[in-house]
């Protein structure tokens, strides 16, 4: 009895939530059909007696839309596949009879009549009569043990393809490819694993397949000159800041491996061909070596220490230089890995830069104000005084001179490279940069960096932060577009406005393209530890100067919160007499103006003679 | 007393008060009514602080009434200094001499034989304030004295004093010979004075109970006494029936008919012609103040007159009004 009640309470429930939804439908679309509630209603009570029908009404209203849903993207998936497959025989010798018979209209004009996604049912060579391989493939793409091989067939296909159509440029391979290792590291280490669950076909094509879509539309991203920077779209611009310094990281380090295979390492090439296909120039026709093993490639290419450089060098000085790179790899991923993390970061300088408008808001006069509360002293109004320059500096000015300074040209970074190449960083150095302490950049000066070039990675990482702090100094308190860095290189980008506005996004690309610099060790290790020691720096001064804003505000909040008595009593003389206020003694006649001639003739009358003369 | 040999109308501006205006309106006068075709000689009767000068534009006067005092003798035409305006003529009565302002009676008998020896159509008195016999006797000497006050009502009460002053100087000067008389009404010495003769009608019935021949010499004072009121600074209605009201006291105790020739409003033109040391009338013509000043000039001389400023050429245009008696 008490299940019957209760289920017929859920029946009631189900009903007035139909109604409800019926009505809301109703009125939310201007439908005046209110009583054809009332004509369902017999069915849905009919159906809600019997659970067979609720159930198969269930099924229908949840099952339906799910498995059309499925049926969908399962085709749409298989057509790619096909697609891709087809694309491959293409450039396939074998298959060029065959080519030619689909040419000459060996397709089923059904199958273009009645295409299941217009979208994709572009191409006629989809017989499968004829492509019996794409078939095999497909099942064998089922199989776990070859679905990668099959992937790493796919991706060489198209690689293939684009070599030969056309040839695309190194940086935008680069960034696919960039991108396609970010995609794929996962799955690698999917594969690496053979406890996990296998994963199912979408699940394996989707990274690949999305990595090479997403190629092109880096390509158009590239093309259109940083156009995200203004859209301001924060999380596009991180993406791309990541994919662009993977993609950089993965030139510096290619780099460096064929100056290192260069050098006399010769057993080393073969085993670091996996390693050269990692190189996103796809151009060099070395497709059949990129076949071996996928997920090596990408696991090497983030997982620097299981090469097999340590295996193959056995020449010390080349074992040295590996050993070298191989630091730098390390360092550079953690880097990577830490600025990733900063930049997914919700809180970054956007947030520090929250205070900086409040501040600018500020007339120096309010200020002195609020730093020269009766509770501040002396030392700390001389304190607060020279503090309110460095806040001026690390909050309003320093966003813009750091955006300009700190940018850094493609240039700027080859010119690095280079630099960074020929020479052997010192860790005794790097051990110094990474103990830089927030004192130094305090202590460090505009004449400290007169003459600063992009010399040597240890002199400029540190002084990015420092030159904010201390240029900015001197320059901040009334001129808006000083520029008296020294940075030698003219700029590309143009100068951003100090307007908060504009500060974001071309902090987000002064921030990326200063991370794509890391190349070498030392700025990949340095430069995020400034970045938070400036961070530090500028959260901690904004947080004293809340804290007296908040300490100023309690004051005033306390004396209106007073009670009205107390407010009464400091509007009294007794309160006045306290501030040596004396009360003067001042007696005076109640004069009006006269309003009528007679009067101002009588009051007249009455200033000019005396009072026996009036009386005459 | 020297006999007057000039025909010139004597037009002296003066007031009880300091600062209501009375050199500008003195200046301004001249300035118009030499640019309607008189001869017109200002002179600044202000010993004491004289400064009529710097309203013209002249920085260090060549000669004024303190040359005049020193040397003796100097002749009129030299004290007689050129303003740049046409039918204008300037008397300086400027000197850094600390006691100047306290000159002697004698001297103000010279400069009054001075002025009315002048050769000119208009004479036009700068006085100092005060009531003192150096001013009222200049006021006295003229044909039309102009009292001028501001609306204020202090400023009110030192021009009824300084009209009933004059009225009893000009008594007083007309009981010469008999010091009981001249007693009641000089008010100059607080000792001596009759404080009961404080009004005409006061001073009449004591009069008849004295000398009952002297009432009519009274009268006839009371009669020939006319001077004209000018309110300066007039900033509304209120203002310019104030000296409606003060014609209507002075008539009440004094018996005197006083003329309302008319008011200037307040206005920031007149203070940037002092500062820039031009008239206002040459400055601005067409300026309300300057407006108000033409009315003036127009009532004084019975004409009509209207000047206009043009690519920095005035023009004047002045219609003499029929029967006026005024250099027609």
């Amino acid at each position: 009895m008490f299940k019957n009640q209760s289920i017929q309470e859920i029946q009631e429930i189900i009903l007035e939530g139909v109604e409800t939804l019926w009505l809301t439908l109703n009125n939310g679309l201007g439908l005046d059909h209110a009583q054809s509630y009332s004509a369902i209603k017999p069915y849905l009570d009919q159906a809600l007696d019997n659970p067979l029908l609720m159930a198969s009404g269930a099924l229908l209203l949840f099952g339906l839309p799910y498995y059309l849903y499925k049926i969908r993207k399962i085709n749409q998936e298989v057509e790619e596949l096909h697609e891709k497959s087809i694309g491959q025989m293409d450039f396939d010798d074998d298959t060029l009879e065959s080519s030619e018979e689909l040419s000459e209209g060996g397709f089923d004009d059904e199958d273009d009549a009645h295409p299941l996604f217009p979208e994709s049912a572009t191409t006629p060579i989809e017989d499968e009569d004829t492509d019996l391989s794409v078939l095999q493939q497909l099942e064998e793409s089922d199989d776990d043990d070859n679905a990668m091989d099959d992937l790493q067939d796919i991706v060489d296909s198209m690689e293939s393809e684009e070599s030969d159509a056309h040839k695309n440029s190194e940086s935008e391979s680069e960034a696919a490819m960039g991108h396609i290792m970010e995609m794929a590291e996962p799955s690698a280490n999917e594969t690496e694993d053979d406890e996990k669950p296998i994963p199912t076909e979408e699940e394996e094509l989707d990274p690949v397949l999305k990595a090479l879509l997403d190629e092109s539309l880096l390509e158009n991203e590239q093309s259109e000159a940083e156009p995200p920077l203004d859209s301001g779209d924060l999380d596009d611009l991180q993406d791309q800041a990541i994919l662009d310094l993977q993609a950089e990281m993965e030139e510096s380090i290619n780099a460096l491996q064929n100056q290192i295979n260069q050098n006399g390492t010769e057993k080393s090439h073969l085993d670091k061909a996996p390693e050269n296909d990692s190189d996103p120039d796809f151009g060099e026709g070395k497709s059949e070596e990129s076949n071996s093993d996928l997920t090596d490639m990408m696991e090497e290419a983030f997982n620097w220490e299981t090469t097999e450089d340590s295996e193959a060098l056995e020449d010390p000085e080349s074992q040295a230089q590996a050993e070298e790179i191989r630091k730098l790899q390390q360092e550079m991923e953690d880097s990577i890995n830490e600025i990733t993390g900063q930049i997914s970061e919700p809180i970054d300088y956007n947030s520090v830069s929250l205070p900086d408008t409040s501040l600018d808001d500020f007339d120096d006069d309010d200020f002195d104000e609020i730093v020269t509360s009766p509770e501040t002293t002396a030392e700390e109004n001389t304190e607060v005084e020279t503090e309110k320059h460095e806040e001026n500096i690390t909050q309003i000015k320093p966003d813009n001179y750091s955006l300009e300074e700190e940018l850094t040209l493609p240039e700027d970074l080859e010119q690095f490279r280079k630099s960074a190449q020929q020479e052997v960083t010192d860790p005794q150095e790097q051990e110094n940069e990474d103990t830089l302490s927030p004192s130094l950049e305090e202590e460090l000066t505009l004449a400290d960096f007169d003459d600063l070039d992009s010399e040597t990675v240890e002199e400029e990482a540190p002084a990015i932060p420092s030159r904010e702090e201390t240029v900015l100094d001197e320059v901040a308190p009334l001129e808006p577009e000083p520029e008296p860095e020294p940075e030698p290189e003219p700029e590309p980008e143009p100068e951003p406005a100090f307007t908060a506005v504009s500060e974001e996004p071309s902090l987000v690309e002064e921030e990326l393209i200063r991370e794509e610099s890391p190349v070498e060790e030392d700025q990949a290790t340095t430069e995020p530890m400034l970045k938070t020691v400036v961070e530090q720096t500028v959260s901690r001064k904004v947080d004293r100067l809340v804290d007296r804003l908040t300490q100023f505000q309690g004051q005033i909040d306390n004396i209106k919160n007073l009670d009205p008595g107390t407010q009464k009593a400091l509007n009294t003389t007794d309160f006045l007499k306290g501030l040596n206020y004396k009360k003067a003694e001042v007696k005076s006649q109640d004069i009006k103006p006269a309003l009528s001639d007679t009067e101002y003739i009588d009051l007249l009358e009455s200033f000019i003679f005396l009072e026996d003369q009036n009386k005459k | 007393m020297s006999t007057l040999t000039s025909t010139a109308k004597i037009i002296a501006v003066g007031g009880g008060k300091g600062g209501i205006g009375k050199s500008i309106v003195s200046v301004n006068l001249a300035v118009g009514m030499a640019l309607a075709g008189h001869n017109v000689v200002l002179v600044d009767t202000d010993f004491g602080a004289s400064n009529l000068h710097a309203l013209l534009g002249i920085n260090n006067p060549k000669c004024g009434f303190q040359d005049f005092f020193a040397l003796g003798e100097v002749s009129p035409e030299k004290l007689l200094l050129d303003t740049g305006i046409d039918n204008l003529k300037f008397v300086s009565g400027a000197g850094d001499n600390p006691g100047s302002a306290n000159i002697s009676q004698d001297c103000i008998n010279i400069v009054i034989d001075f002025i009315k020896n002048l050769q000119a159509d208009v004479i036009v008195l700068d006085m100092g304030p005060g009531t003192n016999f150096n001013v009222i006797d200049f006021f006295n000497m003229s044909s039309q004295g102009i009292v001028l006050s501001t609306p204020e009502m202090t400023s009110v009460m030192k021009t009824f004093s300084f009209i009933r002053a004059s009225l009893f100087r000009s008594i007083n000067q007309q009981f010469a010979g008999n010091p009981e008389l001249q007693k009641m009404v000089d008010h100059s010495n607080p000792m001596q004075a009759d404080m009961e003769t404080y009004t005409v009608s006061l001073l009449k019935e004591k009069l008849a109970e004295i000398a009952p021949d002297k009432v009519a010499d009274v009268d006839l004072a009371v009669k020939n006494f006319t001077p004209n009121l000018i309110i300066n600074r007039a900033r509304n209605r209120r203002d310019i029936h104030v000296g409606d009201n003060l014609i209507r006291l002075v008539r009440k105790y004094l018996n005197v008919q006083v003329k309302y020739l008319g008011y200037i409003i307040e206005s920031d033109r007149v203070r940037d012609s002092v500062d820039e040391m031009v008239p206002f009338l040459i400055k601005d013509p067409q300026s309300k103040p300057s407006e108000n000043i033409q009315r003036i000039i127009g009532s004084l001389t019975q004409t009509d007159l209207h000047l206009v400023k043009q690519d920095g050429n005035i023009f004047v245009s002045k219609q003499v009004r029929l029967g006026s008696g005024w250099n027609v």
